[in-house]
């Protein structure tokens, strides 16, 4: 099956003054996949991140989405996106449920809140404040904002930062299920288990360029290729495993 | 390549009215914003009302050789509230002024006459007031009361014949100052003003702080609705203040409402004038503001000088001759005056626009900054 194209990224380039953030990068993210971003802090992650989301203008470059450009149809990328913020919070002294529907209204559209709240097992918070979930919760629900609209994309920048093993655990169960129901993810990471795990393609970028582009498996055989060899062999579990054992995989909050 | 979808485009008033909503919902459950709304305005006036100064008489001293006839002597004596001094003689009275056991002196003249129809002609009198820095509290009402009363004159004199003079006489006899008539105008525009300037200040910065600004920018809302939401929000709750405010005083204290219900609209209109001027003076507060830490000492610069020169707490009167000019057209003056002009005279709002409209000058001019100013990151 031949892959389609839902993001065209195409020489994109990114200046603040003097310093180049992102340096003339390329590449496409297919439909219905997760696709990672890696790298360090300070790569450029987040300012490629934000050109797509149309928080930030490009300097130079294009990014199609769904065939819309950037450049001209922001207004009509952000209708088919969904965006979520590394560290936004949200209003104040608001039930879920009631910023569910200011969401929604954002976007025009109506939602069943306790239906999508149910979906990222909110179901028995409708009705609490923000303030008063966990880590988890709160990326559940943060993600949980980005599906109002039904977006045929949704941006996701380091999810999992700040979260126990148990809740990681769930919020991949989670895109993994957005995924599958036919929304492509986009995410940003520095966990490299998480991109080896989560997603389906990643590219790794460094000082505002793109260095690979593949599956995590492609990039791996890659480097096995060129002779690499761990310096220690990889112990047979791991302590993440013990405490998960311990502890359970269940969500627990 | 996907094909595009046929995309809505999504209502801009349904995101307006949701976020309007919300901020509404957000402000009534906060228990600070409720207090500061609120609770805090009727406290101040009921201490003021507990003091009990219904009965309280102020001594106006009239001067040795002030006019003690005519229309404006007559209905001064006439009020309840004034007490009027005779027995002083000029160095008592300078003494007093001093130390502030005298707080205003009357010194009425006549000054010729002027024709007011064909073939009538009425006095015209020139009233001076001295006030003492000394008893400003006192000051402030006295002088509030004689300007009530010599606009009342002056109002009945150029509206009409003549012989409408005896009535307003009769008008001034029925009417009683009372305390709360002097504090209610002006604690009501303190407290539009303060809230103002505080809740959507510190609203913004939050929304800026917390990233839920940057939120907002990633779905199809615009940006102006973002702000022109908090603002209708603000606006229907400082409406809603006004009101309580309002009712309290009428209620609790006996506040005057000279026309009844049209002088309850019409303080709430002058409320949404004010409210939507002092509301641009917070969000000029946060556009210069690089953070919460420099939000206060910025939204306290908008607001102190406002707060000591408005003539709501001490008269204006007693302030240097130069700052004078600008403590009257300070925008807490001039819906401070407005509201007087319509509880205690009695005026139609129309009567009041010149405070109107420097109102709304202040308010063009303001929004214009902000427009310029204003950092949405």
């Amino acid at each position: 099956m031949k892959n389609e194209t839902i993001i065209e990224v195409k020489n994109l380039v990114k200046k603040y003054g003097d310093f180049t953030a992102v340096k003339g990068i390329s590449f496409e993210v297919y439909k219905g996949e997760i696709f990672g971003l890696l790298g360090p802090n300070g790569a450029g992650k987040t300012t490629t991140f934000e050109i797509m989301e149309t928080l930030k203008d490009e300097t130079d470059g294009d990014v199609i989405i769904s065939g819309y450009s950037i450049n001209k149809e922001a207004e009509k990328i952000k209708t088919i996106i969904g965006v979520q913020l590394q560290a936004s919070g949200f209003p104040e002294r608001l039930t879920l449920r009631e910023l569910i529907d200011l969401f929604a209204a954002l976007y025009d559209v109506k939602v069943d809140s306790v239906e999508l709240l149910k979906k990222v097992q909110l179901g028995d918070k409708v009705n609490a404040y923000v303030k008063d979930l966990s880590g988890g919760q709160k990326q559940r629900f943060s993600i949980a904002t980005t599906l109002v609209n039904k977006p045929e994309v949704v941006f996701l920048d380091e999810p999992s930062t700040g979260l126990d093993p148990q809740a990681r655990l769930n919020l991949w169960g989670l895109i993994r299920e957005i995924r599958d129901s036919g929304t492509t993810v986009v995410i940003t990471t520095h966990f490299m288990d998480e991109a080896e795990l989560l997603c389906d393609r990643v590219a790794v970028m460094d000082e505002g360029n793109i260095l690979q582009i593949g599956s995590p498996d492609e990039l791996i055989a890659t480097l096995l290729k060129k002779g690499f060899k761990r310096e220690k062999l990889e112990k047979l579990a791991t302590l993440e495993d013990v405490f998960l054992d311990l502890t359970g995989k269940a969500l627990r909050e | 390549m996907v094909n595009k979808k046929t995309i809505k485009k999504p209502r801009q008033f349904v995101a307006f009215l949701a976020m309007t909503k919300a901020s509404v919902l957000m402000t009534l459950r906060n228990p600070t914003s409720l207090f500061f709304n609120f609770l805090f305005p009727f406290i101040f006036i009921t201490i003021f009302g507990l003091l009990n100064w219904e009965n309280a008489k102020f001594d106006l001293v009239v001067k040795p050789n002030s006019m003690k006839t005519g229309i404006v002597y007559e209905a001064l004596q006439k009020v309840d509230a004034l007490n009027l001094v005779t027995d002083k003689n000029e160095e008592q009275i300078l003494d007093g002024l001093k130390k502030g056991q005298v707080a205003v002196t009357l010194d009425i003249q006549e000054n010729g006459t002027v024709n007011i129809a064909p073939g009538v002609d009425m006095p015209v009198y020139d009233v001076h007031l001295d006030t003492s820095a000394g008893a400003p509290q006192a000051a402030g009402s006295i002088t509030s009361i004689v300007n009530a009363v010599v606009g009342q004159i002056n109002a009945s004199v150029s509206q009409n014949a003549p012989k409408i003079v005896n009535e307003t006489q009769s008008v001034v006899e029925g009417r009683k100052y009372q305390q709360i008539d002097f504090i209610l105008p002006g604690q009501l525009a303190f407290a539009l003003l303060s809230n103002a300037l505080f809740g959507i200040s510190f609203t913004i910065m939050m929304y800026k702080k917390n990233l839920i600004l940057k939120r907002y920018f990633a779905t199809p809302v615009r940006k102006f609705n973002i702000l022109g939401a908090e603002v209708l929000s603000k606006t229907l709750i400082a409406i809603l203040q006004s009101a309580i405010i309002i009712a309290a005083g009428y209620f609790l204290f006996h506040f005057t409402l000279a026309n009844g219900w049209v002088t309850v609209l019409s303080m709430l209109v002058l409320s949404l004038v004010g409210i939507i001027v002092f509301l641009a003076f917070g969000l000029l507060a946060t556009s210069i503001a690089k953070n919460e830490d420099s939000l206060t000492p910025i939204t306290q610069l908008f607001m102190m000088p406002q707060l000591f020169l408005s003539g709501a707490f001490f008269p204006i009167e007693n302030f240097p001759k130069i700052i004078q000019p600008i403590a009257h057209v300070l925008p807490m003056t001039l819906l401070n005056e407005a509201f007087k002009k319509v509880a205690f005279e009695g005026v139609a709002l129309s009567a009041t626009l010149p405070q109107i409209g420097g109102l709304l000058a202040w308010g063009v001019g303001l929004y214009i900054l902000v427009l310029i100013l204003f950092k949405w990151e």
